[in-house]
């Protein structure tokens, strides 16, 4: 084999390897995406079971408005942060297919964040999120290129 | 698009209104139309509407 067909072979080779690469932790990117959906519908199924159940008896309970708003306090701040966190987990596979992963390095802080918010509201409401959360704060917080500072000043 | 989503939300509002009303099947019903995620923002609602019916409309 001449050297330069040596160099070819292995060009390619090459190339072969990134397209590989680039493949698998885009299809990664896009696992983690899907897992984080699946775990905000956890989350808002269980918060939403919760509410139903405790609704009248907090009704019965509370003797003014602010009282109830009060207590029903914790579930709204995760229906907040569902909102948010689906919202960032569209924006973030909207991102994923326009620019690869690059774009995903950059928003994936603020899905981070969203998704951690989420986490820590549903604790303080008394739900536990399922164990893959876990999996999805790992590898968000390993691709991020920055933390979230959007909003902040 | 605006008159079509208005047309829309007239279709719902007594399903709405049944499901403000505590009935159980109006609600399911709701569930089933709305998107996975948005089940959390319809007790959100009913607790909105509930507390309303007690305390009266702030």
């Amino acid at each position: 084999m001449s050297e330069s067909r040596l160099v070819k072979s292995c060009l390619v080779v090459l190339a072969l390897a990134a397209v590989g690469c680039g493949h698998g932790a885009e299809g990664a990117a896009r696992t983690t995406l899907a897992t984080g959906a699946r775990v905000v519908v956890e989350l808002d199924r269980a918060n939403a079971a919760r509410m139903a159940e405790t609704r009248a008896a907090d009704l019965e309970a509370a003797e003014t408005r602010e009282a109830f708003d009060a207590t029903r306090a914790p579930y709204w701040r995760v229906e907040e942060a569902i909102r948010a966190a689906d919202g960032i987990l569209r924006a973030s596979e909207a991102v994923l297919d326009a620019t690869g992963m690059e774009g995903l390095r950059a928003i994936a802080g603020c899905t981070l964040q969203a998704i951690g918010h989420l986490v820590d509201a549903a604790e303080a409401a008394g739900i536990r999120a399922p164990p893959e959360v876990q999996t999805v704060l790992g590898f968000l917080a390993a691709t991020a290129d920055d933390e979230c500072t959007r909003g902040e000043s | 698009m605006i008159r079509i989503i208005g047309v829309l939300l007239e279709a719902l509002g007594p399903t709405i209104q049944r499901a403000i009303r505590g009935d159980q099947q109006a609600r399911e019903r709701l569930k089933n139309i709305l998107p996975q995620t948005y089940h959390s923002t319809l007790e959100r609602a009913l607790d909105e509407a509930a507390a309303d019916a007690k305390f009266g409309t702030p």
